[in-house]
Formats: C-alpha cells, structure tokens, sequence
C-alpha cells in the first residue's frame, strides 16, 4: 500500500507544558534530518492538533518508515493515506488499504475523530457507515469487534483534509535528541555499552562517543567493529561523532607503574578521565558507561565508588540495575548484538591481572597520584584521537576536522 | 626499514624492475598478432619459456606454462580431478591455494614428524592402488621444511606409478636445486613474486604426455593450456630474475645459511625460552620459523612494525577467531602455541648488521611484553 502520509505521535508531549515547542522544535529537526536522507522526493510537515504530520507527493518507503522507529521522542506513527474533506472517498480508501494487507486479520473496529467541529457528520456515525461499508465488501472475511479488535482502522477528520489509516507502528517513544544534556559515550566492543547509549538517547540526550584504541596491543580490526556499532548507534542520534584516541602507551605506563591487581581500575580510571577531559571540550555534562554491578572487578560498588572520585562529572550508568540476559536481549532489539559478540583483541582482558583489586583502597589512590602524573598524556592523546563521522545516509568519514563534524 | 617477510613477497631486484619498466615502455603489441612486433615477442616469449625450463632439466619431458599466479597454477591441476574417482594424499600445513580445493575430496595426511619432516616410509606405506594423486610443498611457506621430492617421487612411482605427483615449489624454486630429469614429477607450480621477480606471473611445469581442461580457454594461448593474451613485461622481468638467481643459487644458498645460523644463535642467546621446532638440518634456509612462548606474535608484530621492522605471523589468526590453526596443528606445534608463532625470511639483501639490529628490537619488546603479562 502507498502510504503518502505518516502521522506522528509525540511521546510524553501532556509533560511538557511551557516546554512543548522547543521540544516538538528539536523533534521536528531530528525528523527533517532523517527523511530527508531516506526519502528521495520533496516531502513537508506540519503541526496540527499536537500531532506531526508528513506528507509527500511520493509514498514513503520502508526505510524512511524504520528511521522514524529509531527517532526517540516518537511514541508511535500512523501510516496513513490523506483525502479532501470529501466523505464519499473515506470507503474506498479504507477499502484499497486493507486489500493491501497480505494478511488483512479477521476482526476489526473503526474509529472516528473529529477534530473539525464543522464537518456535517458526527464520529459515531461515521464509524458506523464505515464500518458497515467494510463489513459488507470484505463479506466472511472480516467480523466487526468492539473489544479487544485485531484491526483498528482510523478515520480522523481534521481541518483540512480526512486521513484514513490502519497500520500504527510503535516507536522508541521517550524525549527528542538534545532536549537532555550531552554526554560523552564511553564505547567498548562488548553488549554493554551501545545498550547503555540507546537507553540514554530514548531520555533525549544526544552523545559524543569515546573509544580507547590500545593499538599495538590490540589490532585495527578492532576499530572496524567499534565503527560499526557507532553505525548503528547513531541511527538514534543526530550526529554521532566518535573519537578513537590512541591509549597503548599510556596502558603500558601504568602498568609499570602500579600493582598489578590495581591495572585494570587504574587503567579505566585514566579512560574515565580522559573522557571528562572530552566531555568539557565538546560541552556534555556527564560521562555515559555501560556498567552494570558486579559484572566483573571494576564494577563492584567501591570500584564504583572509586570511579565516581575521579571526575567531577556524574557518571550515568543505565545499566546498573540490569541482568546479562537482559542487556543482551535488548542488544538483540537495537541491533548491536550480532557486532558485539563478534571475537576482538580486548586491551582490558589483555592487561587484566590474576587476582584485580575488587575494595580499591583511597589511600593507595593517593600514593599512585604521586607517583605517576598522566594528565599531560591524556590531553595529547586526545588532541591526537582520530575522529570519524557518520553521516545522515549512513556514509562513514574518517579523520574529520572539529568543524565538520555537526555538518 | 627492516623486510623478513620475503616469503610471503618479495620486492623485485633492481635488474628485474629495469627490464619490467623498459619493457612495458616498449612492449606493447600483442604476441599473438600477425605482424613483426607479434611475433617477435612471441619468439622472446619461448626464449623466456626455455630458460624456465632449462632451470630445472626439463626440456624434453615438460612443457611450461605461464599463469597469473601460483594459486592459478594449483588450482589448474587440482580442478582435474573427479570427486567419485580420486583418492588423495596431502597435506593440511601447505598452502590454502591447494589445501583449499581440496578439502571436499576424500583425502590422507601426510605423515610428518614433530621437526615437520616427511616420515617417508609411512608414506610409501600408504600408496597403495587406490591412491590417484599426491601433492606437496618443496618447501613448506610455514615451517621452511625442505623435502627431498626427487627421491620421495621415485619411490612413489615405484610403488604404483599411475599416481599424479604433483608439486607446489613457489616457495623452493630458485633459491634450492630442483631437478625434474627423471620425469618422476607429474607437474609442478612456480611463482614470480617469491624469487624477486613481478607480481601477476607464475609458472605450471606439466609433463608433455600429460592432458588436462584448461581453467582457461578461448584465445588458444600457452599452446591452449591457458587462454590469455601472455604479459610480456612480466615474463622478461621474470626471466631476468630467474637468471641472476640461479647463477648464485649456490652461493645465495651458502649466505642465507649462515644469516639463518645467527639469527638462531643470537636469539637464543638473548631470549633463552625462544623455541625452534624446525632445525636447520632440514629447512630452506630463507625461512625460519620460532615459538616465542607468553607473549602474543600478533603483538611482537605490531610492536616490530612500529620500529620499521616487518615479519610474518599466521595470516588465520589476526582478523579471526583466535584458536587453533590447522596448518600448525599438521606441524605438531602445540596448541597452547598457536599464537606464538613468528616467521622470519630472509632475502639475500640482508645483511649480519640487519640480524643483529632485529635481535636486540625483539629481545627488548620481549623483555618489555614479559614483564607487562
């Protein structure tokens, strides 16, 4: 079926109050964004009734129609055909649309709403002879229910024109990218990490993502997957910028430099600080990592509190309360489970030691801040990061300037 | 910039890249034409094709034949054989260029001691009637293991000599003496870019009273054995590496040797856990092959290659699934091994400094990788 209409229905707009044009604003802006990669044709949009609709000459395609499924801020769409304020059109375009359905499902209701006060006809009536029109085409085939209906065709009769749809597609709901703060995503090539961005991009908070590449201990492959999860990711964000930054000599003076059941923490430590060094640069307000607790050593509550004492910024870990299971089923869900479970070198794994330090002690903390001073490393190896892009279509650009990456 | 990775490639010698450059430049009719420029070429051509020949005593019995590469030469042979009708010995520490091909027929290993030698008698244990083909490495591109298969084919053929012998030398050729005199040798693949000649070039000898399907045909070129207008360019820079190399294939042979010994000698003195499972007694000098247990290859790799310094580890491991390699299982290197492995090959353009230079490199990323994990 040709459907030249998406109706979009915003998530949690009734909280907005005073708020609810900047919000529908930066929503408006993420789906011009999006279709207009997807969609080849001239396509416009407009406000009516709290809701958005998109509307072209051309009927949208599937992957125009998946984009908005990954818009946060998107409670649900309707996929819709839009016809004059003409009554006598109403049943033989609900009739095209449902023949189109390999499928069409046995039972089936239809609701009216009229916005437009000064349409002759009531709702119920409409819903009625609709109804009846529908019964008598589609004759044993269809089975009117009030209740509990497989089918809900929708006649909704605006100002302006009547839209007619059946097909209701659920979205990621949540707030519309950068109506949160930014954060700085820390990336690894494990299940955890992309789960934690996705949950945080559904509370609207657009990201920077940060991956610590351990190069010559682990090979350029691994670069290769963390791209493609940024790929994925970035399908929910409006601009993805992702920031590889060269760590295998720093992980290697630490190393030398601390006990060695103290190497893992010490090791995320300065990740966790380079990162706030990141998220000040690019103006986010918090540090975004897949933790979970008790997953391994350095995610027990004093690592974490240890953690936390490393940087001024909050670190969100959306994850913190999830089981394995859970996290890799929603993986499966976003899209990121199959690159994720694909073997890598892992620096982590690598320096791991026999017997890491799960009760970090504060006072050892202190005695390794005088003994090892990385601050200067960590600013040069992020001037030195190499920054890739995806772009609106998909496209990966690699080694881009600051100022082309929000082009 | 340290190169010891010639096993893999080679670069060309200066005389070899010269008469490839002059040669394009002025090459350029087609050998097959009708007029005076075709056919000239075509004449160089068979010169070319003797010296191919010459090299290794064949120009009665065989026929050589210049391919695109040395996979394109196995595969030529390997493509004749018939599923229903072929028993086959092989291999699976050879290259993927036969190995490959060859896994959907019904196969045996050869039976190969823990140095990687061929246990001859076990071998001619298992001919029997049954048996149609047999393949393997000169010198194997893993371990450098240099086999003895003059005397490996005459006893095969003894034994039962409807067996087709054939022989992957793109590691052996020019660099140790091959001889096909006797006609034991069915065929026997060669390549260009293993002896510092171009890329795009190799070789198929095949003995004249042999037939097979050509993977390619149509044009009716190498006497319709391999359709495709020849490269001249890579064949004259081809032959002219083949004739620097084997007017010093002795003393080369000499050199390298002695390279091999020190780096041997020097590594263990510097890095005594370092392992050699493959002596020098019975390799090709130009390939040495060691374990250096605790430490990751794929890491020393990329620590050598920080320093300018390029040697080769398993090409399966790195992008893969880290386990257990096939090709060193069939070696008998230990499983808890396999990532350990790293092999260094020699071009006569190395020199003892070059040997020393890498042994400190490696011994101090050694030193620095141990203490690290």
């Amino acid at each position: 079926m040709n459907y030249n209409t998406i109706l979009v229905n915003i998530d949690e707009i009734w909280m907005k109050g005073r708020n609810q044009r900047s919000f529908i604003d930066l929503l408006i802006k993420h789906i011009y964004h999006r279709i207009s990669a997807n969609h080849s044709a001239d396509f416009h949009y407009r406000r009516e009734n709290q809701r958005i609709i998109i509307e072209s000459e051309v009927p949208f395609n599937q992957d125009a129609i998946d984009i908005l499924t990954k818009t946060p801020g998107i409670q649900s769409i309707d996929l819709a055909i839009k016809i004059p304020l003409d009554y006598k059109d109403v049943l033989p375009t609900a009739i095209k649309d449902l023949e189109s359905y390999p499928n069409l499902p046995k039972t089936f209701k239809v609701v009216c709403t009229r916005a437009n006060k000064n349409f002759p006809m009531k709702s119920l009536e409409v819903a009625r002879d609709i109804g009846g029109g529908l019964l008598k085409h589609f004759d044993k085939h269809l089975q009117a229910k009030m209740n509990n209906q497989e089918l809900t065709v929708k006649v909704r009769i605006l100002d302006t024109n009547i839209y007619v749809s059946s097909q209701k597609i659920f979205g990621m709901g949540g707030l519309p990218v950068g109506s949160s703060d930014r954060l700085v995503c820390m990336l690894s090539g494990g299940f955890d990490s992309p789960v934690a961005s996705y949950l945080m991009a559904k509370r609207g908070c657009d990201q920077t993502f940060i991956f610590f590449y351990a190069y010559p201990y682990v090979g350029e492959e691994v670069q290769d997957k963390i791209i493609e999860l940024t790929k994925v990711l970035s399908k929910f964000q409006r601009f993805a910028p992702l920031y590889i930054v060269p760590f295998g000599d720093i992980q290697k003076k630490i190393s030398e430099k601390c006990k060695a059941s103290y190497r893992t923490i010490l090791i995320r430590k300065a990740m966790v600080e380079c990162t706030n060094i990141l998220a000040e640069r690019v103006g986010a307000l918090g540090i975004l990592t897949g933790d979970a607790l008790g997953q391994v050593s350095s995610q027990t509550m004093s690592s974490i509190c240890f953690m936390d004492r490393s940087t001024n910024l909050p670190i969100i870990r959306p994850l913190i309360g999830f089981n394995k299971e859970e996290i890799i089923s929603l993986s499966r869900k976003i899209g990121t489970h199959d690159i994720s479970v694909r073997p890598h070198d892992d620096a982590c794994a690598l320096f791991s030691p026999k017997h890491p330090a799960t009760r970090p002690s504060e006072s050892y903390r202190d005695y390794y801040n005088q003994e090892i001073d990385i601050k200067e490393d960590l600013k040069i190896a992020l001037d030195n990061a190499e920054v890739v892009r995806i772009d609106k279509f998909g496209k990966t650009i690699r080694n881009i300037t600051q100022k082309q990456i929000f082009e | 910039m340290l190169y010891f990775d010639h096993a893999a490639s080679t670069p060309l010698t200066s005389k070899a890249l010269e008469v490839l450059q002059n040669s394009f430049a002025e090459d350029s009719a087609n050998p097959a034409a009708a007029h005076r420029l075709g056919k000239d070429l075509s004449k160089r051509i068979d010169i070319a094709r003797e010296n191919f020949l010459k090299a290794i005593d064949g120009k009665e019995q065989y026929r050589f034949i210049f391919t695109g590469s040395a996979t394109e030469s196995n595969n030529t042979i390997i493509s004749q054989l018939r599923i229903e009708s072929s028993r086959i010995i092989f291999t699976p520490s050879d290259h993927p260029s036969t190995t490959g091909p060859i896994r959907k027929f019904s196969t045996i290993d050869i039976p190969l001691n823990n140095g990687g030698e061929i246990i001859i008698e076990k071998l001619i244990d298992l001919i029997d009637e049954s048996i149609t083909f047999i393949t393997f490495a000169s010198v194997n591109n893993h371990s450098g293991n240099l086999h003895p298969i003059e005397q490996i084919a005459k006893l095969i053929k003894e034994k039962n000599n409807k067996i087709h012998i054939h022989i992957d030398a793109a590691q052996g050729f020019a660099k140790t003496p091959i001889s096909l005199k006797n006609g034991y040798i069915d065929s026997m693949t060669v390549s260009g870019h293993k002896m510092g000649g171009p890329k795009g070039i190799a070789g198929l000898y095949l003995r004249k009273n042999i037939s097979i399907n050509p993977l390619l045909t149509g044009g009716g070129h190498e006497d319709g054995f391999r359709a495709s207008t020849p490269v001249a360019p890579l064949i004259f820079s081809w032959e002219r590496a083949l004739i620097d190399q084997m007017e010093q294939i002795d003393s080369n042979f000499e050199n390298i040797k002695r390279l091999n010994h020190k780096l041997r000698d020097d590594l263990k003195k510097s890095i005594d856990v370092i392992k050699f499972p493959f002596s020098l007694d019975c390799t090709s000098p130009y390939i040495l092959t060691f374990i250096l247990p605790n430490v990751s290859a794929d890491i020393v790799l990329r620590h050598l290659e920080r320093k300018n310094i390029f040697v080769s580890t398993s090409s399966a491991c790195s992008s893969r699934q880290k386990g257990i390699n096939p090709v060193f299982t069939a070696l008998h290197i230990p499983n808890q091994n396999h990532k350990n492995v790293l092999r260094i090959s020699f071009s006569t353009s190395l020199c003892p400094q070059d040997i020393e230079l890498f042994v400190i490199e490696l011994t101090q990323i050694y030193n620095d990788l141990k203490l690290l994990f």
